[in-house]
């Protein structure tokens, strides 16, 4: 065996695997470049989701014919001279790796002029092989492109998705960079078709409207925090305002967005006790601090930094965040007030309540599950405490002193018996079920008990029964009277158009509107209620959770689950007898119904065997 | 505090009361009623801080005057069950002792201090209407509006009011039942609000004279009702209603009259045999007749005639039966018009002069044809 020293441009390959892993890492790294070359305006050219083509135009400060021939090298960086350098870091790129590793998996091109040159030039780097520099005619500024990625690392290539999800990806980044830099025009295009057209603007104010629609920009709280080494700006959205995900909290450092965990975190603390159970706040955090107190040379993808001090940015992002929630009134102490006032909505937006009220109400329908329950269930000991003055023991109560003694009269009262008004009366000789804290089926069966979670067993029969009917024919629709309009992000809208045939099959008639809305004509029947654009953005995060698995079955198998889930009975639900009695039937019918499509149990048995033991009966 | 009342009107009115307090053990104060003795009468409120109802019961004889909160649970289930036809209510001390024939309780009052007493219809500029009328509207329109989880400005009925009309819109995205009438407006005065469903139910349910009048006036974000024997006042909505005008077609391209009650007996029978996850029911014009048919690959198939008298081309559309129902229920007069353009766009149901109700028909998936 010997011992081989790699050849760069295997090492660039491999290198490539972790900065280029898709069309959209080619998308960053060259806008970054051309960011960090003090570009105003940036076109972005796409074809077949970037897989076949990735072209980057800026009016930057462009580079010479002796940079040219450099820039496909690796370590080749104008950015850096010093390792010290590392640590005050104040431009994107630094490493001098994104275009070699570019260069080393597509066929790649590069021209450049300088304003100052009258000629520029342009070089070519195929699979790591380069070419000379040759002289060209260009505007002032920068064109690189990206053809035909991973060409020559066939495994790669088949491992990228469609051409919609690749173009989910790289809208993704897009928004990000854009941004960051609200004074820099972006253009996309994607197979000759303009996707966003962003023109530089003072303020971040538009863009978050041009990406994230009405629904953000008009709710949006601003928050500041200013210190000497350190300014937290942008902007929060109230509770209500909110997403099943995480994803619409962006967090930009020294203009890069990043993602941090103590930001994170620090931003889930401040919404602490205002967010409904799995929603998740919306913010747009920019964070400047001295180059210096942060590294970003951590992660290949630079997605991470360092902070030196971690607890500082903690507790500053938590404060201003908390802070402006306070200012607005949306501190708990306003939200509990019992005043309830219903929020704003606009006209196609629906705004939900704010979390206190939700919270509040959620806990208000246990409670009166809980009190349901033991009124009807339990011995009479152990509802509320009774307001009669019974019978005492021994005379008198003592909080009523001043009554006369308790007569024989008075014992009446406490044979009053009184009916709760919302006890469902089972008749002796009926079904033998009931439900406890409106969520859950108690079943008596021939050997024992099933405590089934109605939730997990409706959205399991629906399940199935979806499944089953699409095997025949396509979903019910119920028509709108008004088409609902929604506003998506452009990854959200991207993906819906990747979906749209499994869309129509579930019942969904879906038109476009706009560059990113779509419109919302008739919804799947089995929804008894349509709760508008809030809903299809749930049942959309939800199906981003599959993307990970890559074909199309397994997202429509997805896209399936959600629907159940969306359409089956909550917890928390008050079901009639009839209702429940309609569920078991129809449990009984199916072929699946031990586990939900989540893979949960939908029943808890117990046998009277296990009952016996426990009573320490023999039976 | 000290006074006789007669049973029954009390009764009723804690009954009405029992639909605002809030169940005992969320929040305790509001889940009693104000009890207030004056000169002339008894005044029994209640709120739940989203719309409160003050109710004056005349009484024979006021002794003292007074005012405690009593809780609505036990009190309500007292009148109830008691059969005596006067009831004295003696209360002093947070203690109130109440006598009728042979039964006697002593019920444990609290003090009103903290009590957020439900505003009256005060002043300014409002409308009558007869009580009937109103809550005729309220039930031609009511059962349209969105559940808890749909979009928030569909959760109640808008109600506008202008120059000598009132109108209401209730609408779930799906259907739409819009009612006009006349009012009584002196002051010449122009409001709109949405009207949750609570409140609603408060307003057709608000106890008068047989014949009555009900005076009604739609604030800035609340609304007040008042007749001679009781007030109400309800947050509004606060939501853009969506342009329902433009839903309402204009005029269909088929058009048949159908009795109401044989209307609603077809559809229940059709309803019987569909699914439960997607109950359709399919209606076709034909001339001289509708058929409904309905079928369900568990249960079998149900098809049902009706005679009409309709000369025209074949039209089939198909409905989700319980809105159907739903309308058909409502609807008191005997004949309705069914006005129909195709099988996709929304047909329009008109009863009398004045309602119209607009439902969209269900497609067989936009997945199937394209
Ligand atoms: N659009 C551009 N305009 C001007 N100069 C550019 C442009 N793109 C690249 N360059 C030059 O080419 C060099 C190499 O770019 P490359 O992206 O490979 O490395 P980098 O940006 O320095 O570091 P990193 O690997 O972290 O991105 C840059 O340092 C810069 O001098
Ligand atoms: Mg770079």
């Amino acid at each position: 065996m010997t011992i081989k020293v790699l050849s760069e441009d295997v090492a660039n390959k491999i290198a490539a695997g972790e900065v280029i892993e898709r069309p959209a890492s080619v998308v960053k790294e060259l806008v970054e470049n051309s960011l960090d070359a003090g570009a105003k305006r940036v076109e972005i050219e796409l074809e077949q989701g970037g897989a076949d083509l990735v072209r980057v135009v800026d009016d930057g400060c462009g580079m010479s014919r002796n940079d040219l021939a450099l820039a496909f090298l690796s370590h080749a960086t104008s950015k850096l001279t010093t390792a010290d350098d590392l640590f005050s870091v104040t431009t994107l790129g630094f490493r001098g790796e994104a275009l070699p590793s570019i260069g080393a998996v597509s066929r790649a091109r590069i021209a450049s002029r300088q304003a100052g040159n009258d000629e520029g030039g342009e070089i070519e780097c195929a699979g790591g092989e380069l070419s000379a520099v040759k002289v060209c005619g260009i505007p002032p500024g920068t064109m690189a492109e990206a053809h035909d990625l991973f060409f020559n690392v066939p495994a790669r290539r088949k491992f990228l998705r469609s051409s919609p999800t690749e173009l989910s990806y790289i809208s993704e980044i897009v928004t990000r960079v854009a941004l960051s830099r609200p004074g820099v025009s972006f253009l996309l295009r994607h197979n000759g078709r303009e996707i966003f057209n962003l023109p530089a603007s003072e303020v971040i104010e538009q863009r978050i409207e041009a990406f994230f629609g009405r629904e953000i920009s008009e709710n949006m709280i601003p928050i500041t925090s200013a210190g000497e080494d350190m300014n937290v700006r942008g902007f929060i959205l109230p509770p209500g305002v909110d997403r099943a995900r995480n994803r619409m909290q962006f967090a930009f450092v020294n203009g890069r967005y990043v993602r941090d965990v103590s930001i994170s975190h620090a931003i889930a603390e401040a919404y602490r006790g205002l967010m409904a159970p799995k929603r998740h706040p919306v913010v747009f955090l920019f964070i400047d601090i001295l180059p210096e107190l942060v590294d970003v040379n951590v992660h290949p993808t630079k997605i991470e930094v360092r902070f030196r001090n971690r607890q500082a940015i903690h507790q500053r992002v938590q404060r201003a965040i908390r802070n402006a929630l306070r200012e607005s009134h949306h501190v708990p102490a306003a939200v509990a007030s019992t005043t309830g006032h219903e929020p704003v909505m606009q006209s196609h937006v629906s705004v939900e309540p704010s979390t206190g009220g939700f919270e509040e109400s959620r806990r208000e329908s246990v409670r009166k599950a809980l009190e349901g329950f033991f009124e009807s269930h339990s011995p009479r000991e152990s509802g509320p405490p009774p307001r009669y003055v019974h019978p005492a023991p021994q005379g008198a109560d003592q909080t009523v002193n001043t009554s006369p003694p308790i007569t024989k009269a008075h014992a009446q009262a406490a044979t009053v018996r009184i009916q709760p008004s919302g006890a469902d009366a089972q008749s002796a000789q009926g079904p033998r079920f009931f439900q406890i804290h409106d969520s859950y089926i108690v079943e008596e069966t021939p050997d024992g008990v099933n405590i089934i979670d109605q939730h997990a067993l409706h959205e399991c029969l629906l399940y199935h029964e979806i499944r089953k009917r699409l095997r025949e024919a396509p979903l019910m629709s119920q028509r709108l009277l008004v088409p609902e309009v929604v506003e998506l992000t452009q990854a959200e809208f991207l993906a819906v158009q990747g979906l749209k045939e499994e869309f129509e099959k579930l019942g969904f008639e879906l038109d476009d509107f706009g560059a990113s809305s779509i419109v919302i004509r008739a919804f799947p029947q089995m929804l008894d209620q349509f709760a508008g654009a809030r809903m299809f953005r749930d049942l959309l995060a939800q199906v981003a959770d599959a993307e990970g698995s890559s074909s199309v079955a397994d997202i429509a198998d997805q896209l399936i689950k959600a629907l159940a889930c969306k359409g089956a009975v909550k917890a928390g639900q008050r079901l009639s007898p009839p209702q429940m009695k309609a569920l078991l039937e129809r449990r009984d019918r199916a072929d699946y119904s031990r586990r939900c499509p989540h893979g949960r149990p939908t029943t808890f048995s117990l046998g009277l065997r296990d009952l016996q033991k426990e009573f320490e009966r023999s039976g | 505090m000290k006074l006789t009342c007669q049973r029954k009107e009390l009764n009723e009115a804690l009954q009405i009361l029992g639909t605002i307090v809030s169940p005992a053990g969320t929040r305790p104060l509001y889940s009693n009623v104000r009890l207030e003795a004056t000169k002339e009468a008894v005044i029994v409120s209640a709120t739940d801080l989203e719309v409160g109802a003050k109710l004056k019961i005349p009484v024979e004889k006021v002794g003292e005057e007074g005012v405690v909160l009593v809780p609505h649970s036990h009190f309500s289930a007292i009148l109830r069950e008691t059969t005596a036809s006067d009831l004295e209510f003696t209360e002093e001390n947070l203690v109130m002792d109440v006598r009728g024939g042979t039964s006697h309780f002593r019920i444990l009052c609290e003090g009103v201090d903290e009590f957020e007493d439900v505003t009256g219809f005060g002043d300014g500029p409002a409308v009558e209407i007869d009580r009937e009328a109103l809550a005729e509207m309220i039930r031609l329109t009511a059962f349209a509006i969105a559940g808890e989880e749909g979009p928030f400005a569909l959760r109640g009925v808008l109600l506008s009011i202008s120059g000598k009309n009132i109108e209401m819109v209730g609408t779930d995205g799906r259907r739409l039942s819009r009612v006009k009438k006349k009012v009584n407006n002196p002051e010449d005065a122009t409001m709109q609000g949405i009207v949750p469903r609570k409140t609603l139910d408060l307003l057709a349910k608000l106890p008068g004279d047989a014949g009555g009048a009900l005076a009604l006036r739609i604030e800035e974000r609340q609304i007040a009702g008042a007749t001679s024997k009781g007030e109400l006042r309800g947050q509004l909505i606060e939501g853009q209603f969506p342009d329902y005008e433009r839903v309402i077609p204009k005029s269909g391209k088929i058009k048949v009259d159908m009795p109401v009650a044989q209307f609603l007996s077809c559809v229940r029978q059709a309803a019987l045999i569909t699914t439960e996850e997607q109950p359709a029911m399919r209606l076709t014009i034909q001339p001289g007749k509708v058929l409904f048919e309905a079928e369900s690959a568990d249960v079998g198939s149900a098809d049902i005639d009706m005679a009409c008298d309709y000369q025209g081309e074949e039209c089939s559309l198909l409905f989700n039966p319980k809105f159907l129902i739903d309308v058909l229920r409502a609807i008191a007069e005997e004949q309705v018009r069914f006005e129909v353009t195709d099988s996709e766009n929304a047909v329009a149901m008109r009863a009398g002069h004045n309602f119209v109700h607009v439902l969209m028909p269900i497609t067989e998936g936009a997945g199937s044809g394209r």
